[in-house]
């Protein structure tokens, strides 16, 4: 199963700018998208440099401090081997970015070369491939993801090709929509009356109205690849212990639910405030590209 | 001494601004009932705003102010929404524009229709049903529909407009708001709508008809009110007003409406014709859409090809643009074999064959500029920007067709529809071509843009020689343009010749049928 | 015009006779139920497929992986029996054919994590999770719709508000949620358990958690579907009629908002049973997300094949329900009236000095 939201280009298929609701004033990112770039910027910036936003080494044990509410010393507190929670938050950025961006890469690449094949081929390819997505479809993303570790092995390549390879079908069945209605729309047909080759027109007219919006779809996809990636390893079979990382940050809290809530929100909270951003941040792209 | 009839709708002072700008200003307007007065102006003249200003429906965002609004004596200017929801649907009906989408596809068609009865009376649902089955009656469609559950896309365009003026008036209320209810609907269609309306104003209500069109205006309306830049300019008796124009939107309107001189046809050349069909043949399902038909398109002249919506005439042009193999029958450009034929054989000589369609927005690439457009079609496909020769070779294109060259540097979704429709008359002249495919190519225009448009087209015939084929069910404009008129009925030719010949003296029962509908559209008879 | 040149025909073809009202014949219904019968069991078949070449891949031996794994102390004889049984000695092809015959007389061999054949397994823990998934999607529904409701109907405030939650809801891990409700509701207000203990309140934490991010997705859907129904032309028609804003919600945009969100649904499923792994984990639910999670870190898999294979059916159900659902609301005959519903509702009444035909 995919984890692709926006479920109004899955659902429709529809390339954007066809919607007037869409369109903001004049290009600009608009309020909510300005503030998401802002947090993706921070984001980056603790995956770059973790040592600017939260110092220390994320690995340092201090038993003396197990367990500290959050205070002065430690503003989200420290966890049971008292590490300081700020600071493995902070440096759990960098595995939950890159884990994101590099397996919406794989799958939206994926995703992409089978649906333009569906989408460009005869009726046996698109056949084929259709039928492939949907067994595909068929196995909650969770479950493939689950499966292609226990051929592989827990970690976090793994986790991040596992995700890719769960949400293929996804980028593939957009992508297979948006081609077959360039194919069939009237630009094209015109292009047809005007004596254009097949190659001018797949270049020139059908591949950039199919893949703009796949671009626009990926930047959400980040949002729910770095969900899941932290969900593997929120249950053990995705980075291992003791590097922070945000989802198994969150197993670890759960012992301790009761006693030391900290260790759990901080770590949620950094993973609902980054997929959101990068949500948030992708549809006012797409919307800031439709009014242009 | 006759009663006076009540007043159904009295505006005066009527100003509306929508987002800050004033669209309608210091409009007065009044209808009695048993009386229809028509709304005339161009697009974006305010008149629709007008309309629905008089519904409370305007668009959010609009603020309306006016002296006076008062609708069958109820003043309407500071009333709730839940007021005006009594009265929409009991003293005023709306009929809209678009009004193919204005039945909802999901609901059965009877529900729509009963709706008004169900919201604002307390009849019960046996009485609904009856009333419902009245009302289709009323409008020549069949009874039965009100029960059993059929969808709007199981009617045809005509049927589907009259129920909704069944729906409009199945409460028989005071008034009846109907925007643009024949655009896009052919001749004998459109007839049959405005003889509905005709009805519901002899049963004592008072019609509006809001339209771009003066010609439909001439034999349907009492009255007419001619608005312009959201003012009204004119307004009078229709004979009057018709007959002496002062204001220059109003002479615009006129002129547009008047049959216009019959064009001198071009003179017989014996030259091969450039574009031939034999024998085409198309079959849907097992539906026959095409029954082999013939034409012959000779060079400089103008081919017409007429016939009521879903007669055919749209798979023939088609079928001769190569964009559809027929079952039968070939086509032949220029002598050489054209259809049925591979396209990559085909694409050499594209160059010589261009098309007009009916809504040329959806052709043009959504990212290219109106120089883009044209810079592709002039150097086929090589260039993306126009430097040099070539930027004056756009520029003399877009003057050629009557646009201005500092419109170069926008998208074409920017510009209006007459503006849109021009440039697909550029790209399409830019090759050169020896015969244009047009498929009705002004029905979506306004009467005045209509009368622009063809003027143009008429006078690039001229000056080009460029032989067209000019597909449309609008009579009218065929009449102006062509010099030979092929009928088409159910897929087959049933009648062509020298459109003189054809339009006086038809020979054909479909074409004199489609002939007086045409002229009892334009008389009201 | 039915049709314009350069483009498909628009609607209905201009000389088809007017079609009757589709009669739900009884031959109707069963080539429907052939084809998607037909469909399922092609998915199943290509899904066992997967399963066995993705159990063929994992290194070691398999016979030793059936007996417990490379720690288990199994004997030669041992080893060498299983070995025969399962015909590990045999060529790859009649392998599979064997794996297929099992299969298709419901032998889904044995857990070896939890030492009993994998359908008893199944049959305990499955209803937990189909439980929690249909519940799960039935009150995702409901938000959604609420959602849709307050974000068109209610001012500009309650929309941008409604489309901050929504966004928010679509990507909020459920592990997170879990436990923040559970620290709220359950320790905090101690309104429901923390943990299911068999009541109707110990689902109420988990079927949430499971709910909101696909109500999330859902009420985005919905609330696209409403805006663009809104501005078509009949919902100016039946304002036009007199209709009330909750009469026209109701209605009319609903049902038209709604159809995206049934094929939605379907996917949706696939996203609760994923959720559903998770959940049980947090809420500790005996469902077989649980018993997933276990059998991936043991590498058991005869049960993570049972698993692949149950959910698939559980899609391929789901999917002909949704279809089910979705000729229901929308009862025109064949697929492309509803897509082209789509671009009809999208024809909106322009306001303003726009005009719908015509232009200068």
């Amino acid at each position: 199963m995919s984890g692709i939201v926006d479920p109004g280009l899955q659902a429709g298929a529809r390339a954007p700018g066809s919607r007037r609701s869409e369109r903001s004033r004049g290009g600009t990112l608009g309020p909510a998208g300005t503030v998401a770039a802002a947090v993706v910027v921070v984001a980056v910036v603790a995956a770059v440099w973790p040592a600017l936003l939260g110092g220390g080494d994320p690995l340092a044990v201090h038993p003396a401090d197990a367990l500290a509410a959050p205070g002065p010393a430690h503003p989200f507190g420290t966890d049971e081997s008292g590490r300081d929670v700020l600071t493995r938050v902070v440096a759990g950025t960098r595995a939950s970015l890159v884990v994101g961006v590099l397996a919406t890469l794989v799958g939206g690449f994926a995703g992409i070369v089978l649906g333009t094949l569906a989408g460009l081929g005869g009726r046996v390819v698109d056949a084929v491939v259709g039928r492939v997505t949907e067994v595909a479809f068929a196995l909650p993303l969770l479950l493939v993801a689950l499966v292609v570790i226990a051929v592989t092995g827990p970690g976090a390549v793994p986790a991040t090709l596992a995700v890719g390879f769960a949400t293929a079908p996804g980028y593939a069945r957009i992508v297979r929509a948006l081609v077959r209605t360039a194919r069939s729309s009237q630009v094209v047909e015109t292009a047809v009356l005007q004596g254009r080759s097949p190659g001018r027109i797949l270049l020139r007219h059908v591949l950039p109205a199919a893949l703009w919006p796949v671009v626009a779809v990926a930047t959400l996809g980040v949002g729910q690849a770095v969900v899941w990636a932290s969900a593997l390893s929120y249950l053990g079979v995705g980075t291992p212990p003791p590097a922070p990382e945000w989802g198994a940050m969150l197993a670890d809290g759960r012992t301790y639910l009761l006693t030391a809530p900290w260790m759990s929100t901080f770590p949620g909270l950094a993973i609902v405030v980054l997929a959101t951003a990068v949500t948030v941040l992708g549809r006012a792209v797409r919307r800031a590209g439709a009014a242009r | 001494m006759s009663a006076v009839a009540p007043r159904v709708l009295d505006v005066r002072g009527l100003t509306v601004s929508i987002d800050g700008t004033t669209v309608v200003h210091d409009v007065a307007l009044h209808v009695d009932a048993g009386e229809c007065v028509a709304l005339v102006g161009a697009s974006g003249s305010g008149k629709s705003v007008t309309a629905r200003a008089a519904l409370g429906l305007s668009a959010p965002g609009a603020v309306v102010t006016a002296d006076r609004l008062d609708l069958d004596g109820t003043d309407v200017r500071r009333l709730s929404e839940r007021r005006w929801r009594r009265l929409r649907g009991t003293t005023v009906g709306y009929v809209g524009q678009e009004a193919l989408g204005a039945l909802d596809p999901l609901r059965p068609v009877g529900r729509e229709v009963g709706d008004a009865l169900r919201l604002h009376t307390d009849l019960r649902a046996v009485d609904r049903v009856e009333a419902v089955r009245r009302a289709l009656a009323a409008v020549g469609l069949d009874p039965s529909l009100a029960t059993d559950g059929r969808l709007a896309g199981t009617l045809s365009g005509g049927m589907r407009q009259r129920a909704l003026i069944a729906a409009a008036t199945v409460t028989a209320p005071a008034l009846v708001v109907a925007d643009e209810p024949t655009t896009a609907l052919d001749a004998a269609v459109a007839v049959t709508v405005m003889e509905q309306l005709r009805a519901a104003q002899q049963r004592g209500a008072g019609v509006i008809v809001i339209t771009h069109d003066l010609g439909l205006v001439a034999g349907w309306a009492d009255r007419v009110v001619v608005v312009d830049d959201g003012t009204v300019v004119e307004d009078g008796p229709v004979a009057a007003v018709l007959g002496a124009p002062v204001h220059a939107a109003t002479q615009a309107l006129v002129r547009a409406a008047r049959p216009g001189a019959e064009r001198v046809p071009a003179p017989v050349s014996g030259a091969a014709p450039v574009l031939e069909g034999v024998g085409l043949t198309r079959v849907f399902d097992g539906v026959p859409a095409v029954q082999d038909v013939s034409l012959a398109v000779r060079p400089g002249r103008v081919t017409g090809v007429i016939g009521a919506s879903g007669s055919g005439k749209t798979t023939v042009a088609r079928m001769l643009l190569g964009l559809e193999e027929p079952d039968a029958g070939t086509v032949a450009l220029d002598g050489g074999p054209w259809v049925p034929l591979p396209e990559r054989d085909r694409r050499g000589r594209r160059h010589r064959v261009a098309a007009v369609v009916q809504d040329p927005g959806a052709t043009f690439d959504e990212r290219w500029t109106v120089e883009r457009v044209l810079a592709d079609a002039l150097t086929d496909g090589g260039a993306r920007r126009a430097s040099g020769g070539l930027a004056d070779r756009v520029d003399a294109a877009l003057r050629q067709v009557g646009l201005d060259p500092a419109l170069r540097s926008r998208p074409p979704r920017t510009l209006s529809g007459g503006q849109r429709q021009r440039l697909a008359i550029a790209r399409a002249l830019a090759t050169g071509p020896d015969v244009v495919v047009l498929d009705e190519p002004v029905t979506a225009l306004d009467a005045t843009v209509q009368d622009a448009v063809l003027g143009l087209l008429g006078r690039l015939r001229d000056d080009t020689g460029v032989a067209m084929v000019f597909v449309s069910h609008d009579l009218r404009a065929v009449r102006r343009m062509a010099d030979d008129v092929l009928v088409v009925h159910e897929g087959q030719v049933v009648e062509q010749g020298p459109a003189s010949r054809v339009f006086d003296a038809p020979e054909h029962p479909a074409t004199a049928r489609l002939l007086t509908a045409s002229a009892r559209l334009a008389a009201g008879a | 015009m039915d049709r314009t040149l350069t483009s498909a025909p628009a609607g209905r073809h201009p000389l088809r006779p007017t079609r009757e009202h589709p009669s739900a014949g009884r031959s109707v219904w069963a080539l429907w139920g052939l084809r998607r019968l037909a469909g399922g069991i092609g998915v199943l078949w290509a899904v066992a497929t997967l399963v066995f070449v993705a159990i063929r891949l994992i290194p070691g031996d398999p016979a030793l992986a059936v007996l417990g794994g490379p720690g288990s102390q199994a004997s030669a004889e041992a080893v060498d029996a299983v070995r025969r049984e399962y015909g590990f000695d045999r060529p790859v092809l009649v392998q599979y054919a064997v794996f297929l015959g099992r299969l298709a007389t419901g032998h889904l061999g044995d857990s070896y994590a939890f030492r009993t054949p994998v359908t008893t397994l199944l049959a305990q823990q499955l209803p937990v999770t189909l439980t929690l998934a249909v519940a799960g999607l039935v009150v995702a529904w409901v938000l959604a719709i609420g959602a849709a409701w307050w974000s068109t109907q209610r001012g500009r405030v309650a929309a941008a508000l409604t489309g901050a939650i929504t966004v928010t809801a679509s990507v909020v891990p459920h592990f997170w949620l879990g436990s923040v409700l559970i620290v709220v509701f359950a320790s905090t207000l101690g309104w429901v358990p923390a943990v299911s203990d068999g009541s109707l309140r110990g689902w109420v934490l988990p079927v949430l958690t499971v709910a909101v991010p696909v109500a999330g997705y859902l009420a985005e859907t919905v609330r696209d579907g409403v805006v663009d129904a809104q501005r078509s032309a009949f919902a100016l028609a039946a304002r036009g009629r007199g209709e009330s804003r909750a009469g026209l919600f109701g209605r009319h945009l609903l049902r038209h908002a709604a159809l995206p969100g049934i094929a939605l649904s379907a996917w949706a499923f696939g996203s609760l049973v994923s959720g559903a792994v998770v959940v049980e984990s947090v809420f500790a639910l005996p469902g077989i997300g649980r018993a997933l999670v276990t059998a991936v870190t043991q590498r058991d898999m005869p049960l993570v094949a049972g698993i692949a294979l149950v959910s698939a059916a559980a899609y391929v159900v789901v999917l002909a329900v949704a279809d089910l659902v979705e000729r229901l609301v929308d009862p025109r005959v064949g697929s492309g009236a509803r897509r082209r519903t789509a671009t009809r509702a999208r024809d909106r009444v322009r306001g303003g000095t726009h005009h719908g035909a015509g232009a200068r």
